[in-house]
Order: structure tokens, then sequence, then C-alpha cells
């Protein structure tokens, strides 16, 4: 079995081999390498749990078409052997050879984007990223970038307007003359499966859900990981030592995007930013969803399957899944099988996988002409917050513009993601006026008992159910 | 040539005045001409430090490295009060890496909070520290935190302010809850006839919320002993505040500590006191004869060093039907944790207008919760809440517009003292203000808009001081290549004291930028300066620049006339450049002059002028907020906010807008999200990390107009500079909340307003 990784920092390979590594173990993270090094202590930490993004890092890997893709992303949350086959980009990184700055880097220190900066590293990083992808610099795409970077000093807005200009012209920088070289190198490093084994942990690396399903055999007791945002917090904070990890990112079938006439395919491993971008067209309410996860550096690690897996009873991702009526595809070394969400969902932080399974993907039907799907959240911050309350709703009229069929689900109103049952079933077949709405409000009221805590009181969380739903009602006038 | 006399000069700082004996200069330079007429003062300069900060070359406190370095982190109370009846050390002790270990078993005992020590087995609130480990590395000092073992008897506690006051409550200290045994008291006039007297009188509660700095920077120190000599590195606002903490606890002389703080992460307050951990770090690094790096991460940083306290606040406000401001009442209570603080925030209270009759009392309360610390214009953010809030109520009451109402009380003179003002533009930031933001267009009647999101606009008062004073100092040394190093003992905690003090010196020597290279945040080159809190280190250091420099022209002319053979009053000093006027062939640069001299360099020293004997000098403004209230699902958006503010002369353009947006963002979001939250059933803190203790992030910002409306105050110093930082976050919660209120004619009286707040008082309106 393989236990060296491989990956490009400064410009050259460096191998770490866990069988005879003795100071960094598979589940170090980026960021405590990279501090631990004598020349990247640029990349600083705010606190260690992806909540900050002063430790942002860039990581740009083989993009399937011949060129590099660039994405930025906290390397307080990034086990080492995740670099495996990748380039991994700091802040010291960004400046020209010649010791002149980054367009990125420029425009931070004209527009006044740095003020004690210690959060600037970050988001250069960031706006690093950008600079490279081929977004466009709209207001709405830069704060998507730099949602996850918090600056305590500046108040954001020299920062917006660094990034606006830095973004204006995107000129091939000096990554852009050395990228060919540094492909060739990422070519050669091989993905294969890999075991990294220390005296008190294993950590595998398989590359299909064949191999995978015999690991998690094997070792019963293995946490299957994507993004790993999670589990990295129990490594980090709660020093735990996790003794057994499979790691999804190298097995193809699960990072699969597919779609067809009728539905979307995406395999477990997908990230939220990349079900984001896909689901723009046909799923609004997906990508609205998605937009208001966290931020773009969480969105680029944490996955659907870690998503779903986990069953959050606040998680923004299965209610408006359960709206579109997704299936979830499981397999087990016995077959596959398809599960609806909200089956799929069935408690507190619990799932309905049997032992051996694991998620392979989801499957979301193109919703028919003329059903509208909603998405809602409220919660204290704009965005990088859970949800006090998230809410869904699935509406298709018929001829007569009635009710022909109504969802509801919310999130943070119980202990697990939950549908409106009574209240669907009373407004099924009613006309949409404002009087049958404020009939079903105490319908929907009595029909669940949201508790109190840090976030809200139950009180708050019941009545904005209500008025979520009303919100649901009126916007549809709009349309 | 200059020379210095002693003066006692009134300074106020943070909370209170303090006069000071300072050398001052004998000769004060005059003023500045206004800034059209400066070349570099007052025009947007980027910061001379953006370059190390953008390419991450920039080494804060956290990222210094050692050889040899150990790293040490501190064990505290997980539970709310407590007294320790053993500690045992002995598992963590002999876990491998493991350095050493100070507990109130085995350290000396070193007096802190004047009530306390080091290591005290009285525990007070979940955080309070109570060992200190040292080990090779982080990861090993954590293991060897959860290898000790505490055995200790839980005391009942109290974390409410109002339950602590009470008799029943928990002592924290035998003498009682109420620090001081007393409230603060304050009266001018007569309340309770002006009261009898009003045609209109408001009396309402408003309560604010516990706020952290959490600055991005955890505070941290690296130590290192060379002999009986200690340096230290640490994130600090105050390095000879630091220096002097530390000396005093080690018992050895200030001349043997040498503090180092070159960039910090930002501070905002907390940072302005010697940390406990600075002194533990020291004493184990002497323990174990290695250098000692020390760090508070973000849980500890939520619990253990400092917060903004809560306040309640009972205010009673009369006018009589001309819009005469005629009394305020102002009672408040609020809890400062286990050991010495305030709690107070009746200062906006007693002098932000003008007003005959005021009675003030307040509490500051011990609990079992984190400490206090100064928090960007501490008691006043949560002051101009309550009070500028019951302004509106009080201005709606007698059917004036709030805008009148305040320039209609604005006060000439200060109402406590009767003082004039060195200057005082109020009534021109409300002008400013009120015409950007279009305060003609204002709905009068709150919560007329149809539909369920509703707009609404509200305006609030800003005073705070800022007008520093001495003593503080700056050298100036000039090389024979023409290039300038100046040096001061203040520092920059981000807020752009390293670019303006280049700024002044190019302004008068005209030295290219470049060549200027200014060192600051060392006591052992730096000349004194205070701590950079109150808004004061513009307003105090500055003057010291320019008169140093100003010095160093006198030297070079000086110079010049023995070299050219010249007259004296015939040079003059333009561009660098000295001429002879009545001789225009004779003229030499400062290369070429310092080349004549003996020295390899020339230095000048400069200081600040004594504040004027009689007057006040402060800080004032308004701000201005436009909101939109969504009344379905009690979220309040910040759509624009117009500050206009009188703060003196701008230095620089660009780091004051920093400063104004930076304070602004942190008023909305202390109007909006952040608070700390305390279980009350186990005492404990909900929230210790930034995902939930809520600061905003970038798509949370509202447009920003930042006007000042003065030139210079002349008055106080030869820059006219008083200071920024403090008075951008004062009003701001006040006027989103009276926004808040005109858009649904609702108000919410307790901070932050969150949606559920907002929510649940339009369900009971």
């Amino acid at each position: 079995m393989n236990s060296c990784i491989g990956f490009i920092l400064d410009e050259k390979l460096i191998e770490i081999d866990f069988s005879k590594e003795r100071k960094f173990t598979p589940t170090t993270t980026v960021l405590n390498y990279l501090r631990d090094l004598p020349n990247h202590k640029g990349v600083k930490e705010g606190c260690a749990e992806g909540d900050c993004g002063a430790c942002t890092i860039v990581i740009a890997e083989l993009d399937g078409r011949n060129g590099l893709q660039y994405r930025a992303v906290n390397s307080c949350l990034i086990f080492l052997p995740k670099l495996h086959g990748k380039w991994l980009i700091t802040v010291e990184n960004i400046k020209n050879p010649d010791g002149s700055l980054h367009p990125v880097q420029q425009a931070m220190v004209d527009y006044h984007g740095s003020q004690c900066g210690f959060c600037t590293p970050g988001f250069i990083m960031s706006m690093f990223a950008l600079y490279k992808s081929n977004l466009p610099n709209t207001r709405a795409v830069i704060e998507d970038a730099l949602t996850g970077n918090l600056c305590r000093c500046t108040g954001y807005q020299p920062i917006i307007e660094a990034a606006e200009f830095a973004l204006q012209d995107r000129k091939p920088d000096h990554f852009s003359k050395i990228e060919k070289e540094i492909i060739a190198i990422l070519k050669k490093i091989v993905l294969k499966s890999m075991q990294m084994a220390t005296d008190r942990q294993k950590y595998f690396m398989p590359v299909s859900v064949t191999e995978l399903l015999y690991i998690k055999n094997q070792n019963p007791d293995a946490i299957i990981i994507n993004g790993a945002s999670d589990i990295a917090l129990r490594v980090t904070k709660k020093y735990e030592l996790i003794p057994s990890i499979i790691d999804t990112m190298q097995i193809e079938e699960l990072h699969v995007i597919r779609k067809s006439i009728d539905h979307l395919y995406c395999g477990s491993a997908i990230t939220l930013n990349q079900l984001m971008e896909v689901s723009r067209e046909w799923y609004p309410a997906i990508y609205e969803a998605c937009s208001v996860f966290g931020s773009k550096q969480i969105r680029e690690m944490a996955t659907i399957g870690g998503n779903l897996g986990t069953a959050s009873p606040i998680g923004d991702l299965p209610p408006v899944l359960a709206a579109y009526k997704t299936d979830v595809v499981v397999v087990s070394e016995k077959g596959a099988r398809i599960i609806p969400v909200d089956e799929f969902i069935c408690g507190y932080r619990k799932t309905s996988l049997k032992k051996g399974e694991i998620i392979k993907g989801i499957k979301i039907p193109k919703p028919m002409d003329g059903t509208i799907i909603k998405f809602y959240k409220v919660s204290k911050r704009k965005d990088l917050d859970i949800s006090t309350v998230s809410a869904a709703f699935r509406l298709t009229p018929d001829k007569e513009k009635k009710i022909n069929e109504i969802k509801i689900i919310f999130g943070g109103m119980a202990e697990m993601t939950k549908h409106a049952v009574k209240t669907e079933k009373f407004l099924k077949g009613k006309s949409r006026t404002r009087e049958t709405i404020e009939q079903a409000m105490p319908i929907l009221e009595e029909e669940f008992t949201p508790i109190s805590d840090a976030r809200s009181s139950a009180q708050f969380r019941s009545v904005i159910a209500k008025n979520l739903l009303l919100r649901f009602f009126d916007d549809l006038a709009d349309t | 040539m200059a020379e210095s006399k002693y003066v006692k000069s009134k300074i106020f700082f943070e909370e209170e005045f303090e006069e000071k004996l300072a050398e001052v200069p004998t000769d004060p330079k005059g003023p500045w001409p206004a800034n059209d007429n400066l070349k570099i003062i007052g025009k947007p300069v980027s910061r001379i430090d953006g370059y190390d900060k953008v390419s991450g070359t920039a080494v804060y406190t956290f990222d210094i490295n050692l050889p040899r370095m150990a790293q040490a982190r501190i064990l505290r109370s997980a539970v709310p009060h407590a007294k320790i009846k053993k500690i045992d050390t002995g598992k963590a002790e002999s876990l491998p890496g493991v350095l050493g270990i100070l507990s109130s078993n085995n350290a000396q005992e070193i007096k802190w909070f004047n009530t306390s020590s080091l290591f005290d087995t009285h525990l007070r609130y979940q955080g309070d520290e109570i060992a200190c480990v040292v080990a090779e590395s982080e990861a090993i000092a954590l293991k060897a935190l959860k290898l000790i073992k505490i055995e200790f008897d839980e005391l009942p506690f109290t974390v409410d302010a109002k339950e602590a006051m009470g008799e029943k409550a928990p002592k924290i200290y035998d003498e009682g809850n109420i620090q001081g045994g007393k409230p603060f008291e304050y009266a001018r006039g007569d309340v309770d006839k002006a009261f009898q007297e009003a045609d209109a009188i408001v009396e309402d509660t408003f309560d604010t919320q516990v706020a952290i700095h959490n600055p991005t920077e955890v505070h941290c120190s690296v130590v290192n002993w060379d002999g009986d000599d200690l340096t230290v590195w640490d994130s600090t606002q105050a390095i000879y505040g630091v220096r002097d903490t530390v000396a005093d606890a080690l018992k050895m002389p200030a001349s043997k500590v040498r503090i180092i703080k070159k960039y910090m992460g930002g501070g905002f307050g907390s940072k302005l006191e010697c940390g406990k951990y600075t002194v533990m770090a020291a004493l184990l690094a002497r323990k174990i004869g290695r250098p000692v790096r020390i760090v508070v991460d973000r849980k500890e940083m939520n619990l253990a060093v400092g917060n903004r306290p809560n306040s309640v606040q009972k205010l009673k406000l009369a006018a009589s039907k001309d819009g005469t401001l005629t009394a305020i009442s102002h009672y408040s209570y609020g809890a400062i944790g286990g050991y010495e603080g305030g709690a107070g925030c009746s200062w906006p209270a007693r002098q932000m207008y003008k007003c005959d009759n005021v009675k003030v009392e307040e509490y500051s309360v011990f609990t079992n919760t984190g400490p206090t610390r100064p928090f960007r214009a501490p008691g006043y953010p949560q002051g101009i809440f309550a009070l500028d809030s019951a302004i509106d109520m009080l201005a709606e009451k007698i059917r004036m517009n709030p805008l009148e109402f305040r320039m209609k009380n604005n006060a000439e003179k200060h109402p406590m003292w009767n003082a004039p003002f060195t200057s005082k533009l109020l009534k021109e930031a409300y002008e400013q203000g009120a015409k950007a933001i279009g305060w003609d267009k204002r709905n009068n009647q709150p919560g007329a808009d149809k539909g369920p999101v509703k707009k609404g606009m509200g305006m609030a008062s800003q005073i705070w001081w800022g007008g520093g004073g001495p003593p503080s100092h700056a050298v100036l040394k000039l090389n024979r290549d023409g290039s300038a190093r100046v040096i001061a003992g203040t520092q920059d905690l981000g807020t752009g004291t390293y670019t303006f003090m280049a700024q002044i010196v190019h302004e008068v020597l005209d030295i290219p930028m470049d060549k200027i290279e200014v060192i600051l945040g060392d006591t052992a080159v730096g000349p004194y300066c205070p701590s950079s809190g109150g808004s004061t280190t513009a307003p105090s250091v500055s003057p010291a620049v320019r008169d140093a420099a100003e010095n160093m022209k006198i030297k070079l002319l000086e110079a010049a006339a023995a070299q050219l053979e010249s007259e004296k009053k015939n040079l003059v000093y333009v561009n660098g450049l000295i001429s002879d006027t009545s001789n225009p062939e004779k003229k030499i640069d400062i290369p070429g002059l310092m080349g004549k001299m003996g020295e390899q360099t020339i230095t000048t020293t400069g200081s600040r002028e004594a504040n004027p004997e009689g007057y006040i000098t402060q800080t004032f403004g308004a701000q201005f907020a436009k909101v939109e209230v969504d009344t379905l699902t009690g979220k309040i958006k910040v759509n624009k906010i117009v500050a206009a503010h009188d703060i003196g002369r701008v230095l620089n353009r660009k780091t004051l807008d920093n400063q104004f947006h930076g304070g602004i963002m942190q008023g909305l979001s202390y109007a909006l999200m952040e608070e700390q939250i305390v279980d009350i059933n186990t005492g404990k803190v909900v929230n210790t990390n930034l995902h939930d203790y809520k600061i905003p992030i970038i798509a949370d910002i509202p447009e920003i107009e930042v006007i000042i409306v003065s030139e210079a105050d002349p008055m106080n110093s030869n820059t006219g500079v008083k200071g920024c930082g403090e008075p951008a976050i004062i009003p701001t919660a006040a006027a989103i909340a009276n926004a808040v209120y005109n858009a649904i004619g609702v108000r919410i009286k307790s901070l932050p307003m969150t949606p559920d707040k907002v929510l649940m008082a339009l369900n009971q309106a």
C-alpha cells in the first residue's frame, strides 16, 4: 500500500511519506503544516475552525481540460492527504518573482483594503482565486468569494473596491507562465489507492467505490470523509484521535455530474460549490440555498454526501432537496437502493443508511413547467450563518390556479427536516387567496413545537414559520 | 533651539481625567494652514506598511519564532465560581515534552487586579486562570492541560447584574457585589422640580448586550531572557504599560524590560493592559531557560480578555413645549465580572446636550462572568443608544422634528463645567449629515409604509474626547544621504500611525516618503508616548513628530547659515533645498549640507504641547441611517449610513475613511448581531467562537458616506488633530434604532436588534 503523498509547494514537488514521517500525521491540518515551516508564516491563524478565513490558501489542480483550476479553501480544515496531486499556493507565492506586487495585492494597497493586516493574506488568497477564475467581477461574485473572510477593522468597503479594480482586467500573471511546467509535474503524481498508517491511525484513500466498500467492510468503524470540514474540527478543537478514516477524494465515480433530459445526477463527493453552479438553470431554489450556505471556502470543501450524512436539523440543503423530490442513491456491497430524501433523514442527526451502505449520489428530477419552488432562510447575518429557520416550498397550480400540489418543508423547526403535513393537506385543492393562507397559518403553528436555543426563541420560530408561508404566497402574487 | 519645560496637563483617557506632569516644548510651533495648502497632510496616502501586509511578510507577535522556543498554554476554570482545594500536576508533568508547570502550588505570589493574584485559588468566572503549562509544542501543552487534576468546591454563582445586586445573591467579595459599595452619582440643577414643571416627559428602560472585541490576531506574547534582561514581544496597545506591569510583577527594574510590538492584528481596547499570560510566560521562560511563546486561543478570547459590559438603563427625560430639554435622569447598572472594572455609560447623559437638570446613578456590579476592558469608546455606544432613543421619543411627544430638537439643545459650552470648547462643529455636522441623507424626505409617520418591507430614517449624536495631550515625544534622525528615521514609543494597531508619522516628516522637510523610516513599538528605542486608546494616538503623537521635524529644519537652517556664510533670516527651505534670498548663488541641499558636518546623523527631539488651560477638547458628530425592516421575518437591513463628524484635522484621508468605515461596521454589528450569551443555569458562555459570536461579513455592509466638517482644531495642538477611531462607532446603533422606529412605528429598546426581538415587538404592538 502506498503511504506517500506528493504535492507542489513553492514550485517544488514535496513528498510526505507517513510511514516514515514523525512530525506530521495524516490528520495534521495544512495550516499546522504551513505554520511549522519557516517561510510560510504569512498564512495566519485567526480561529482554526473555518470561521474567519485568515488561513485561506489556494489549491490548484488539473481541471481535466489540460488547464488548472484554482480554489480558495481554509487551510485549517484540510488534512494533508488532501493535497495529493495538487499545487498548494500561499500568500508568500503571490507576489511577482522580482518582488513587485501581483495586481490583487497592489489593489489592496492602493484602495487601502488592509488596516491591521492580519486578515489580509486570507483576503489576498480569495481574491487571487477569483482572479484566476473566469467569473465576472460583479459585486455579487466578489461578495460571494469574500464571504468567508472576516475583517474587524476596515468595514470591507475598501476591500470590495480593491477587488473590483483588480478583477477588471485580468492579464496573465506569473502563475500563467509556469502553468505548463506545473501541469507536467502534477500529471506525474499518480493517483492511486493509498493507505497512510501511523501507530494509532489509518487513513485510506481508495480509488473506486468497490474498494471503498471493501475497506469499510474491513473497518466498520471507519469514518468516511469527503470535504471533512466537520471532522477536522473534531481533530483540531476536541483533540480527538480518529483511528480510521476513509477519504473519498480520489474516487471518480463519486465526482460525477450528469444532466439528462429530466433529471440531474450528482455524485456524493460533488462540492456544494459545484452543485450551486450546475443548479443555476433548472433548480434556482437549490442555487439560492447553496449561495447562502457558509462561505465559498467552506462550499469548496463541503459535499452533498457530507451534508446529507450529518442529517443536521438545521441543515439548509435537505429542505430544498426535498422540495425538488430528490432521491438519494445509496450502495453497499449487496447493491444499490434509492431513498427519497425526506425518508433518508429519519431523526435527529439520523439517516436511514444501513450498515455497510454509503451515499453514492443524488438524483434531482427536473420540475414540470409551472411548478414553483422557493427557498427561504432566516438568520442574523447574511451568510456564513447557520439558519434559525429555513423553509422550502413547492407549488403546482392547476388550470384554475388552484393548489394542485403543495410541499412545505422546514429546517430548524423540529429535531429534523420536516414536512408541514397537515398544512399541506389543508391547502391542497384550495384556491390561492389570502384568506386560505391565513386559515392555514394556525394549522401550521399547531403542527410544530420548536425549541428555544441560543439562536432564537421557540415563539419566534413559530411566528417566522407562518410568516414564511405568507411570504411564499406573496412572492407568488408577484410572479 | 527648542528647550522644554514641565507643566501639569489634564488629559482625558478612556473614562476619566488624568492630570499629569509633562514635558512640553517652550516654543510651540504655530498652526498649519488648511489642508488645501499642505502638500501631503490630509491627502489619500497609501499606508507605508501596505506592502508588508499584502505580501504576507509582515511579522506579528503571533508569528515570532525564536530558536529553542517553547510553547505555553493556560488552564482555565470551566465553572463560574469555585474554590480550588488541590491541584495535582503529577500526570501532566510526566508527559514527555512537558517542560514546566506553574500554578498556585509553586508560583510566587504576584498581585493582580488589586483584589487577586496571578494564580488565585478563588475562581470567579469561567475562564479564570488556574495553571500554565510550557512544553515542546502547543499540542503537548494542550494535552498536559487535560492531565492536570483539580479538586475544587463549586460555589453558588451569579451571572446577572440585577440578581447580583440583590441581598440573596452569592457574594463574590465579602464587601458585596456592588463595586465600591455604592453607585457613581452625579447631579446638576434640580431634576425633580424640572419633571414637575415639564410639558412632556418620557420614561423607559433600555438594555444593551455584552460585546467581545475579537480582534483577528489573538492575544499573545513571546518572551526571551538574556541573562537578567527580558525582552517581550507582545500584541499590545501599550508597550510602556506592559513594560511597567511586567517589571513590577517580576520586581525588576523597568530598564531591564524591553517590550516590542511592530505589527498587531487589532485590539479595540482589549490589548490596552498587560495580560496575566505575559507574566506567566516570563516566569516559565526564566524557569526553563528558553524563549517561550504563549497564545490565548479564540475560545479564551471570548471568555477571558475583556468585554464591553452589558447595561440596563432607566432614562427619564423632560422637555418644555418649545423644545428645550429640561431634565435627564439616568439610572443604570451593568455586570463587570469577577474583577475590578467599569460598566458606566452615563457620560452621554451628562454632557451630550445642554440640559440644566441632570441626575445620574450608576452601578458597576461584580458577577461571575468575564472581565470588562475598554472597548472602542467604553460606555458611549450603549449610553448614546439609550439617550438618543429617548431623545427621539421626547421629540415625537412634543411634535418636533428630532433633528431640530437636537439642534435646539446643542451645548455651546461644556454643560458640566461651563467651559468653552477648543472647537465644536456639531451644528455643522447635523446640517451636512442631514443634507447628505436627504432628511427632508423622511417619512413623518412612523410605520406608514405599505407592504411587508418598511423603510425608515433615523439619526443620533456623537460626543467623545479625543484631544490627546502631553507627554508624548518623538525623535528624528537625519542621515547623510538625506534619508530620515523617525522614532516614537507609540504603537500602530493598524490604524495608520506609521503612515502619518512619515507624512508629517515629509510635509515639513520635503524628504521623499520612501526615504523616511518609521520606528515605533519598542521601549528600548522609542521615547515615551502614551498607550493607544481613547483616540489619542494621532492627537498626542502627531504634534510631537511635527515639533521634531520643525526643530530639524531650524537646525538645518542654522547649519546652512554657517556653511553658506549667510544670515539666517535670509535663508529659506523649499523642497529640501536651502537657499539665500539675498544671493541666489548660495544654496545647498540636505546631503550636501550634511556632507560638510562632522556628524553622520543629526538628531532632534519633539514634544506634544500642553493642552490649553480652561478649555475642553472634544470630538462631535452625527450619524444618519436609512434602513428597511422586513415585518414578516423581523430582519433589519441597513441601506445607508451618513457619518458627519468634527474630528479636527484629517491627516490622511485613506486611513481616516478606514477608521470610520470600520467603526461604523462595528456599530452596525453591535446594533444588529453581536452578543455574548451566557447560560444563566450553568453560568457558562454559550458562544465562544466566531461562528456563534457573529461579526459582520462582507455582504452585510451598507453604503457609507463619511463627511468631515472640521478643518483643524489649532487651539489644541500644532497639528490641530483630534481622534477619530472611537467617534466612528458611538452613534451608529442609536441611529439605526431610531431609523427602525421610523420604519415600523415600534421601538426596539434592546440591543442587538435581532429578527426575533423585532418580530416579537411587532407581534405585541
